[in-house]
């Protein structure tokens, strides 16, 4: 009788109990294997792992790097979004005989130019001459991308850091974190692909480009999604981007530096939607005023490229719908430097 | 009342103007209204005939599928007055 | 403080359940604890003044219905409804004004109100009809209209059901810890896993609404889905954390998207609603209109006009706009309609066309919630009628939005739910539950815009 096999009854399905124990097990189980996926891997570069290179793309913490380790301190530096990524430093330096640097970041809002701004005055290294695009977007929405450890707050406000980076540590818990560990798990396994974009000593950024052939489709594509009409909903300036973009004219005063402002260009066939479907004309309009009552105010001159024939472009001169190419920032510098040929000699 | 009559009569009620069909051969223990024969407003209907032909209230909350789905069960609820 | 966040699920929430726990076995502190519960959450929730009109209106609703039941017969009818309407002309103030009708008046509707206030309706014409017990006092009334798992959206209860397990010794077995536990994770990823993604990807088609096309399928049936899992998780994870305080609550949903015709569609679609407007508004008034009438023959035109009216104030009890009043009409038509074919002898579809058909209407109301004006609705119908082309949007860019609404169109007519919350206790099946747990969890933490991914 010991030896019998249990009845049916007795195999029945095992009790609410020990299901959910074992579910709660389970779960613990696999959510301290995504905590250490993520730790291990860190593909944000956050968490001071430095297993691998980080999977994201990440701008202002190079480049600010970069900025640091220039020497002499560049005379001019480019503020600008991934849409100055291609605006070359050395064509600035050949044009004016001046160093210059590229400090164009990903997704750059108003509030970027001011960190990158402050932390150049804070390493006494302010520049003479900044040449700043200001999109109307940028100057009608105060938004921005946000990068991980993008030692900003290092440069600004050091004591701030420690507690920045702590919060990093929220970032175990999230399925973004856990899909970019497995992704560049994958990549580490499989051979990762070359990075999308490279920074030389100066700043200048480059990325794979986009054939010609397909372009088109990239405009049609940027404009279903993040450079849709709906971008320029407003047509009022954000108080909060105006605010930002004084203060570094403020700092430029201080710093007896002069200031170019420039709108950069859209695509032709982007920029034809964004006039017909949105505020972006009066957006513009607002933005112009605002930087010709700055001009009576602060060394500052300002340009509109945010049509083709502004600047000699031609339609093919981009990217996708919001991006020049390195000829069409060539073109726009002829311009903007038309009068600062007169160098003081490379210091 | 007599319990024939009324089971006669709610079966001819029931088939003839609720369901549509006076030759439908409706049983005792069919279940009429899960089986979608019929809806919320005809409960409503079969309600205001009971209070019509026998002066018996059969309140809202009594209009459910657990205690008027069967023959059986709505001449059930009738002779309880 | 909402159902999706760490502080709800492990600091409020199991707080909430130990206490509870803790004082069940005590009678005098049962209500107590729980109306304590309920006050701690709608006060984090919504704040102490709406919390104050919450239980205002739940006092008065005591007293009156108290009242009630003291009176003479002749004074009954009347206390009663003066009750009823208090509770209703509170509901209708803040919905008018946050429609913008009432100018700057109750521009902001208090959380939950539509819901707490016809749980009190109920609860008068519940006691009235004598069908419930009046409460014996007023905490435990309050404990009812404050009750946190449904406060905010649901399911709508009924006092009687609800003193039947507040009163008693509400054991939390293991089967009903269960049922909480699997409930709350099922609910948790309906929404993080699929209705939020799903809101994100469809909500660019609708603001370019006017470069739809036969896309619009697309972008419309995305929504169904959306609204569908949000608020049947939300649903789900009410249900769970009721469980967990040995409350069995009523289902709000039984795979509305299999419905056969539209009458089948209404009995699986927020179904604790349905059940209150049948019992409350649509049987009465049947039974009134029909009373009138000298024969009960042919009284079809009396059935269509109480569908159309009721669905009608069920779209405005939604939301006073014209969206919400033409859905509800829509909705109406539609029952009469079907009411009438389903009579009419000899007339019969195959199942499978039948089904499709009442999907293909419920999305064309769908249509109706989401546009904020009549000319997007039209643009979105037309569109859908094949009369703007096939639309702008390409395959490449669509193409996993497309592939998610096959996947939830397979997953909702096969019983997966059935299957995650009722299946047999196997390894397979508790894996299944941990993976979406862990996903769901991970899934809530904190996000940081246009993080740029460099491959």
């Amino acid at each position: 009788m010991l030896n019998e096999p249990p009845t049916p009854a007795a195999r029945e399905r095992p009790p609410a109990a020990s299901f959910l124990r074992g579910l709660a097990a389970r779960s613990l189980l696999l959510l301290v294997a995504a905590i250490s996926l993520n730790l291990l891997v860190d593909p944000f570069g956050v968490h001071g792992g430095r297993l691998f290179e980080p999977i994201v793309l990440r701008t202002r913490a190079p480049k600010l790097r970069l900025y640091e380790q220039a020497r002499p301190a560049p005379a001019i530096v480019i503020l600008g979004s991934s849409r100055s990524f291609s605006m070359e430093p050395q064509y600035v330096a050949a044009r004016t005989s001046r160093r210059a640097f590229n400090a164009a970041v990903a997704g750059a809002g108003v509030r970027d130019y001011l960190d990158f701004a402050r932390c150049m005055a804070a390493r006494n290294s302010f520049p003479s001459m900044l040449i700043v695009a200001m999109g109307v977007e940028q100057a009608t929405l105060d938004a921005r991308a946000h990068e991980r450890d993008d030692a900003m707050t290092d440069c600004l406000d050091p004591q701030k850091a420690f507690w920045e980076r702590a919060q990093a540590y929220r970032g175990l818990v999230t399925l973004e974190e856990t899909w970019a560990s497995l992704r560049l798990l994958g990549l580490e396994l499989t051979g990762r692909p070359a990075p999308a974009y490279s920074f030389g000593p100066d700043g200048m950024t480059r990325g794979p480009g986009t054939s010609r052939l397909r372009v088109e489709q990239a405009v049609d594509d940027s404009l279903a999604a993040a450079w849709a009409p709906s971008l320029f909903d407003r047509d009022r300036l954000d108080p909060r981007s105006v605010g930002q973009f004084r203060q570094v004219l403020e700092l430029c005063r201080e710093h007896g530096a002069k200031a170019i402002v420039y709108l950069p260009p859209y695509h032709p066939r982007a920029l034809a939607r964004y006039l017909k479907e949105s505020h972006f004309a009066s957006g513009r309009a607002r933005l112009l005023e605002q930087l010709g009552s700055w001009a009576k105010e602060y060394p500052l001159r300002s340009y509109d490229f945010t049509e083709v024939n502004r600047f000699g472009g031609r339609d093919d001169m981009f990217e996708d719908a919001s991006h020049p190419t390195e000829e069409a920032n060539r073109r726009m510098l002829d311009i903007m430097l038309a009068g600062e040929t007169q160098g003081h000699g490379l210091p | 009342m007599d319990a024939a009559r009324v089971r006669e009569e709610l079966r001819a009620f029931i088939s003839r103007t609720l369901i549509r069909d006076p030759a439908y051969p409706l049983r005792d223990d069919e279940p009429i209204i899960t089986a979608g024969l019929i809806d919320s407003f005809a409960l409503a209907e079969l309600a205001v005939f009971i209070e019509r032909e026998w002066q018996v209230y059969i309140p809202d909350p009594d209009l459910t599928v657990d205690r008027m789905n069967t023959l059986d069960q709505i001449v059930a609820r009738v002779l309880e007055g | 403080m909402v159902f999706l966040s760490y502080s709800y699920l492990f600091l409020f929430l199991p707080g909430a359940v130990l206490l509870c726990r803790a004082s069940v076995t005590r009678a005098a502190l049962r209500t107590p604890a729980l109306l304590l519960t309920g006050i701690v959450y709608y006060s984090l929730a919504a704040g102490l003044p709406q919390l104050a009109l919450l239980l205002a209106m739940t006092f008065v609703t005591f007293k009156g219905v108290g009242e009630l039941m003291t009176s003479p017969v002749a004074s009954r009818q009347r206390l009663g409804l003066m009750v009823v309407v208090a509770d209703l002309a509170v509901l209708a103030a803040f919905k008018l004004g946050e429609a913008g009708i009432l100018g700057p008046v109750g521009r902001v509707l208090p959380l939950g109100i539509s819901f707490y206030t016809f749980n009190l309706v109920s609860y008068g014409l519940d006691v009235r009809r004598r069908q419930t017990a009046p409460a014996p006092s007023f905490l435990s009334l309050a404990a009812f209209s404050t009750f946190f798992p449904t406060v905010a959206a649901g399911p709508l209860l009924r006092y009687g059901h609800f003193r039947e397990q507040e009163s008693g010794a509400r054991r939390l077995d293991a089967e009903l810890l269960e049922l909480g536990a699997l409930s709350l994770i099922v609910g948790l990823a309906k929404k993080t896993l699929v209705a939020d993604p799903l809101g994100a990807a469809i909500e660019p088609l609708f603001a370019d609404y006017e470069r739809l096309g036969l896309d619009a399928w697309l972008a419309v049936t995305g929504y169904a889905y959306q609204l569908y899992f949000d608020f049947s998780g939300y649903t789900d994870m009410a249900i769970g954390a009721a469980a967990l305080l040995g409350f069995r609550l009523p289902p709000n949903f039984n795979a509305p998207y299999t419905a056969v015709h539209i009458t089948d569609f209404w009995q699986r679609w927020h179904m604790t609603m349905s059940q209150w407007f049948r019992d409350y508004l649509f049987l009465p008034l049947s039974r009134a209109l029909l009373r009138r009438r000298p024969s009960l023959d042919g009284a079809d035109g009396v059935r269509a006009v109480c569908l159309v009216f009721t669905m009608v104030v069920i779209g405005l009890w939604h939301g006073a706009t014209w969206s919400f009043l033409a859905w509800g009409l829509f909705h109406g038509l539609l029952l009469a309609g079907h009411a009438r074919l389903r009579l009419a002898r000899g007339f019969s579809i195959p199942v499978g066309v039948s089904r499709a058909l009442t999907f293909v209407a419920v999305l064309v109301g769908w249509v109706l919630l989401r546009s904020p004006s009549p000319g997007m609705a039209a643009r979105i119908w037309g569109a859908m009628a094949g009369l703007h082309g096939w639309g702008a949007s390409s395959l490449h860019s669509r193409g996993p939005l497309l592939a998610a609404v096959i996947v939830l169109l397979v997953a909702t007519n096969a019983p997966l739910e059935r299957y995650l919350l009722h299946a047999g206790r196997s390894a397979f099946r508790s894996w299944a539950l941990a993976v979406l747990l862990v996903l769901a969890l991970l899934s809530m933490g904190a996000r940081r815009p246009f993080l740029y991914f460099q491959f």
